[in-house]
């Protein structure tokens, strides 16, 4: 019986290498290193150049996001990627052109970004940019490595609307249940409430002591990276990023592990100082090693069968599909190399005119607003400490207010950059024994919703619902509020609304799009200062052991309105005074 | 091999040439046996071709996972009813442990001891916590919690969550009745109307648990009295003295308010029976307790026989020289005989006072009385006295009046004598101490000096008390040491901030000293002080009113001290008589 052999993984590396080598030996002429000049300038700096002001302020708004510092390592491991690819030549004729529309849907990204004043999608559009430039200046690199390598500047970009924060707060919650369960069969007796646990007599915040959110982004990071270094295929590429969210999860059970055990058996505190950051260190490698083992795993069991076979067999449409997956798209490599000799994409200076004028009309924007209103890096708000102390204090409230008895004050100041509510001013009252208390928490970027922060430390929220304002208090504005109970059968009532530097109540409906994302043609128009994006927020919450009335619940409704309108008019003259 | 076809009249190579041109789609065998068989030689292909070294290197990270999955599983999935049970006993092990430790820091405190005790609360609200969360109906878990919510100052919800534990509707949680009946008792404590009724069903109920206060008990038993019904009142009575003898002197003068004089003396003889045998115990409070119940059912020479013989055995217990002071001090008054034009006292008692303990300031109600009889106009008393001096020898309480009658004639070297010779016998006579030393401020020239030397030995005497911390700030303001004077009447202040005379010095120095801003807050203070006398006043005569009047819960209030003891028993062995 006539035998064959299978085109497997050693077959292919062959073939990869044979196109570097032809790709190597590729000779540029003068055409192609102006094409490439011409496309380096107008398919990636001047776009960059364009979108630099907000650009800056999504890094540093990155910067300030501990789950996102591997970002830079994350954009250095890409560019050292793709150079070292060393297939730096124009691309295919069809591939240019899909570059040019990618840059295009890049550009308009970023025209929508510089309209809203979004760093967000500006930075989008940047990932979406760089990879339209790299499809057609690295011709000699497959378009799936390109993507792949691409992926690596995409896992830099947060998800929209706070959707990391969620799958952050998703997995510790996931971590803290397990570990939960873990303790409990293990005797160490703990109780998880929200974002807090306690072990034994010390407590502590789970997404402090785990950091889950920094762990899945990074593995993340580090998944590509190893996908895109090995040259997997895309099935195995897939799973190894599939078991990612495990790893993170595997990481933080093993730290609240760690710690549980240190506190029960040594008596040594794991979730503070030092150790913290030794342990952090240890589990995070050993679950990078854990990682690896699972990744050589999954690459093992998907990898393409390479064993000399009956060619009878060859003529299975499984086994062939089997191949055809496995090997996907490391063939698409192999095949680039017969590749080459197509026809080259040569875009002329008149055919990129367009892109370019496009680019200096952003940056001459960008930069213009960043000179006019960006004078205090906009949408990383912080009033600074001046001004926060003309904020109103404890004498805001006089000792007894609306039946309330004045018991506490304190000064809160987050450490750190903080975009939300870096100052505090809380009041505790004594209403009929049950703890009321007031804050004033500043500065926020618009409207925001609270009762997560709740939820974090085990309330469950039962009903939420807008409150309108009484009629006297000026235009019609509405407050939100929001009935929560804890397991021990307590129950919470929040009132809460924002207020603007000129003390004009927010409504929810408007809050991102006529603060955050206010067009910056209406703000250059009101000639409006970043500083307008700064709201305040009056939260008061009433702590009681049964459910409110409504006669009660409407008291407290009054209460809060007095209460607002009381801190919202002393921060308003405050405010002025500052101006 | 599986999958095999039967044999082709066709060229098998051609054959097979022409299925690989054509895609794997083309190629796929859909019947059932053939994908089967496909299948099993895929698997043997992908079997024979696999590197299983690298395959197996999951291993020690998937026996983790199974090991943790597992316990996972079996800690999620085992009965929440036993995890709670689980948590509940831990908690009360560690509320022993608690317990224990207590009583080791009562008999040696050290530092390990308190740390322990620190931590172990925390520890036991979260065990109870995490009952809760297991299960919310656990009345015990639930009681705890809102005890602890109570202590860290949210006593409306505590109460809210102890009505939903112990309605008023059925019997419910017996500790929860109690601590509801606690809470009723201490808000009408504040002055808030409260329901009797329902402080009575929780009382009924609550009393009814093994850990009730003893306060509460003898509430309950006095209520009981109040309705007649004396015997259960007596069992509640005899509980609450198992636990504090003590509390029998609240159920005592509560029944000599009520002009139930025999009841009082049953339960002070019962109070007497209970302690009579540990009279050694306790460094004299039992001896003090003892005389105090004696005294309030109007039996001062049995008191007085029993505190003679306590400060024998406990010769440097001051509070038992101050209670054994007081007895005197009230067997003078007791024995105040007024007949048609005047009243005969017997110095005697009241020179025994002041000579057991010479830093007795309630001894000064005591001169301030018979000043007010008028000993200092009546030159028949006052030869009288003068002889008793020259008779008798010393005479403290006849040098005293002596000294006020010339200071009051304007002879202020003759008050100075008198003083001094009673100083001389008694050097400790705190009160003596601090009128000669406003004696000497008053002479041309001034004695500051000698003025504040003896000032400061009636403070080194007794601390506490706010009246010779005035004196000092009176005689530093004549001194002119204004800021010095500001300290002393502060600190007067902080003894006794009901001092309305004081407050109003310290304003003017503030004042005279331009501290605008703290004469402005000691301003707003003198009206908080003088409002609240007002009202104190204005319910005390409602209470008054109202007691004649209705059934109302009685004070569970206790002697704190033994002056404030002895001021009661005073003043109900007074209105006795």
């Amino acid at each position: 019986m006539s035998k064959t052999v299978f085109s497997g993984a050693s077959e292919e590396s062959d073939s990869i290498e044979i196109a570097e080598k032809r790709s190597a030996q590729f000779v540029m002429d003068s055409s192609a290193v102006s094409t490439l000049r011409l496309w380096l300038f107008s398919g990636l700096l001047l776009p960059l150049l364009g979108v630099a002001p907000l650009l800056y302020m999504q890094s540093r708004r990155l910067i300030g996001q501990q789950a996102f510092w591997y970002f830079p390592v994350s954009i250095a491991l890409g560019v050292w990627l793709l150079c070292g690819t060393g297939s730096y030549r124009p691309a295919s004729l069809n591939r240019g052109r899909v570059a040019v529309v990618l840059l295009w849907i890049g550009l308009a990204t970023a025209a929508f970004g510089i309209y809203w004043y979004s760093p967000w999608v500006i930075h989008v559009a940047s990932v979406v940019v760089l990879l339209a430039w790299s499809l057609a200046a690295f011709g000699g690199t497959a378009w799936t490595r390109v993507f792949a390598i691409g992926s690596l500047f995409m896992v830099t970009v947060p998800f929209p609307s706070g959707r990391d924060v969620q799958v952050s707060n998703w997995l510790q919650s996931i971590s803290s249940w397990c570990c939960n369960g873990l303790l409990d069969v293990l005797g160490i007796p703990n109780i998880v409430e929200g974002d807090n646990m306690q072990i034994a007599e010390s407590k502590f915040r789970v997404s402090v002591a785990c950091a889950g959110l920094d762990s899945v982004f990074a593995f993340l990071a580090i998944g590509i990276a190893v996908i895109a270094i090995r040259r997997c295929s895309f099935l195995s590429g897939l799973i190894t990023l599939l078991t990612i969210p495990f790893f993170a999860v595997f990481e933080n059970i093993l730290r609240l592990l760690v710690i549980a055990i240190g506190l029960v058996y040594f008596k040594a505190d794991f979730s503070i100082g030092w150790l913290h950051a030794e342990v952090a260190v240890a589990v995070f490698l050993a679950t990078v090693l854990s990682f690896w083992l699972a990744h050589k795993t999954i690459v093992a069991i998907f990898e393409p069968i390479t064993r000399v076979t009956n060619r009878e067999t060859e003529k299975s449409g499984l086994i062939d599909l089997y191949q055809k997956v496995t090997r996907w798209p490391v063939n698409v490599e192999g095949q680039l190399a017969t590749g080459i000799g197509l026809s080259i994409w040569r875009p002329s200076w008149v055919s990129l005119s367009g892109p370019a004028a496009a680019c200096l009309f952003f940056g001459a924007i960008t930069f213009y607003s960043a000179m006019r209103i960006t004078d205090n890096d906009a949408l990383i708000v912080d009033i600074g400490e001046g001004k926060a102390a003309l904020l109103p204090s404890d004498e805001a409230f006089p000792e007894q207010f609306g039946g309330l008895k004045k018991v506490d004050f304190r000064n809160i100041t987050q450490p750190g950059m903080s975009t939300q509510g870096k100052y505090s001013r809380l009041w505790r009252f004594d209403d009929q024994g049950n703890k009321v208390f007031v804050s004033l928490d500043f500065p926020f970027p618009g409207w925001q919703p609270i009762w997560s922060l709740y939820q974090s430390n085990g309330w469950k929220i039962l009903e939420i619902k807008p409150t309108e304002a009484p009629a006297n208090s000026g235009p019609a504005w509405t407050a939100e509020e929001f009935k929560m109970q804890n397991q021990y059968g307590l129950y919470g009532y929040v009132w809460f609304a924002f207020f603007d530097e000129n003390g004009i109540p927010i409504n929810r409906k408007n809050d991102s799009e006529q603060l955050v994302r206010k067009n910056i043609f209406e703000r250059l128009k009101n000639r409006e200062m970043p500083v307008s994006q700064q709201t305040y927020q009056v939260q008061v919450f009433f702590e009681s052991g049964k459910e409110l009335s409504e006669v009660e619940a409407e008291r407290n409704r009054k209460l809060f309105f007095a209460i607002f309108d009381q801190v919202r008019q002393q921060s308003q003259s405050a405010l002025m005074k500052a101006k | 091999m599986f999958g095999q076809k039967k044999s082709d009249p066709l060229d098998p190579e051609e054959e097979l040439n022409a299925k690989i041109k054509t895609n794997w789609f083309q190629r796929f065998r859909f019947s059932p046996v053939e994908l089967a068989g496909d299948f099993l030689d895929l698997l043997s292909y992908w079997r024979q071709s696999r590197r299983w070294t690298s395959v197996l290197m999951i291993l020690p990270v998937a026996l983790i996972a199974i090991v943790m999955g597992s316990l996972i599983a079996a800690g999620k999935l085992s009965d929440p009813n036993a995890k709670a049970a689980w948590y509940a006993d831990r908690a009360m092990k560690e509320i022993e442990l608690s317990k224990a430790a207590e009583l080791e820091k009562d008999t040696a405190s050290n530092e390990s001891t308190r740390s322990v005790n620190k931590q172990l609360p925390e520890f036991v609200d979260m065990l109870f916590r995490r009952v809760l969360q297991i299960n919310q109906n656990n009345k015990f878990a639930r009681f705890y919690v809102a005890t602890q919510m109570d202590r860290y100052g949210s006593r409306g919800s505590a109460r809210q969550i102890m009505e939903s534990l112990a309605t008023t509707k059925t019997t419910g949680y017996t500790k929860a009745h109690t601590w509801l009946a606690m809470d009723l008792v201490e808000r009408s404590q504040k002055g808030d109307a409260i329901d009797v009724e329902t402080l009575k069903y929780h009382l009924k109920r609550g009393t009814s648990g093994d850990e009730v206060p003893p306060s509460l008990l003898l509430i309950y038993s006095q209520l009981l009295q109040q309705e007649n019904k004396t015997t259960e009142s007596q069992e509640f009575l005899k509980r609450a003295a198992e636990f504090e003898p003590k509390l029998l002197l609240n159920a005592i003068a509560v029944y000599n308010q009520n002009s139930l004089s025999v009841q009082a003396r049953a339960t002070a003889d019962m109070l007497v029976e209970k302690i009579k045998n540990k009279l050694d115990d306790n460094d004299g409070e039992n001896v003090i307790l003892t005389s105090q119940a004696l005294m309030f059912t109007n039996r001062i020479d049995e008191a007085i026989e029993i505190l003679q013989k306590g400060s024998k055995r406990f010769p440097n217990s001051s509070k038992l020289a101050r209670e054994y002071s007081n007895a005197y001090r009230i067997k003078f008054r007791a024995t105040a005989v007024r007949l048609s034009d005047q009243i005969n006292v017997n110095l005697d008692f009241l020179n025994a006072a002041i000579a057991i303990d010479p830093t007795n300031i309630l001894v000064q109600e005591e001169l301030m009385l018979l000043s007010k009889l008028g000993i200092g106009q009546n030159e028949t008393v006052i030869d009288s006295l003068r002889a008793r001096i020259a008779t008798m020898g010393t005479s403290y309480v006849a040098r005293l009046l002596l000294a006020e009658t010339a200071y009051s004639k304007g002879k202020l070297e003759d008050a100075i004598n008198e003083y001094e010779v009673v100083l001389a016998e008694l050097p400790r006579m705190t009160l003596a101490l601090n009128n000669l030393a406003m004696l000497y401020t008053q002479l041309t020239p001034p004695k500051f000096d000698e003025a504040m030397k003896l000032i400061d030995r009636a403070i080194e005497a007794t601390p506490k008390v706010a009246e010779f911390h005035d004196s000092r700030g009176d005689i530093l303001v004549l001194q002119k040491r204004k800021e010095d004077a500001i300290e002393s009447y502060l600190l007067a202040l902080s003894s006794s901030p009901e001092r309305v005379e004081t407050r109003e010095k310290l304003i003017a120095l503030y004042a005279d000293t331009e501290q605008k801003e703290k004469a402005e807050l000691e301003r707003g203070r003198l009206e908080i002080v003088k409002k609240a006398l007002e009202e104190l006043r204005s319910r005390a005569e409602q209470a008054a009113k109202q007691r004649e009047q209705s059934v109302q819960p009685p004070s569970p209030t206790v002697p704190t001290t033994n002056e404030q003891a002895s001021e009661k028993s005073g003043t109900a062995a007074a209105e006795q008589k």
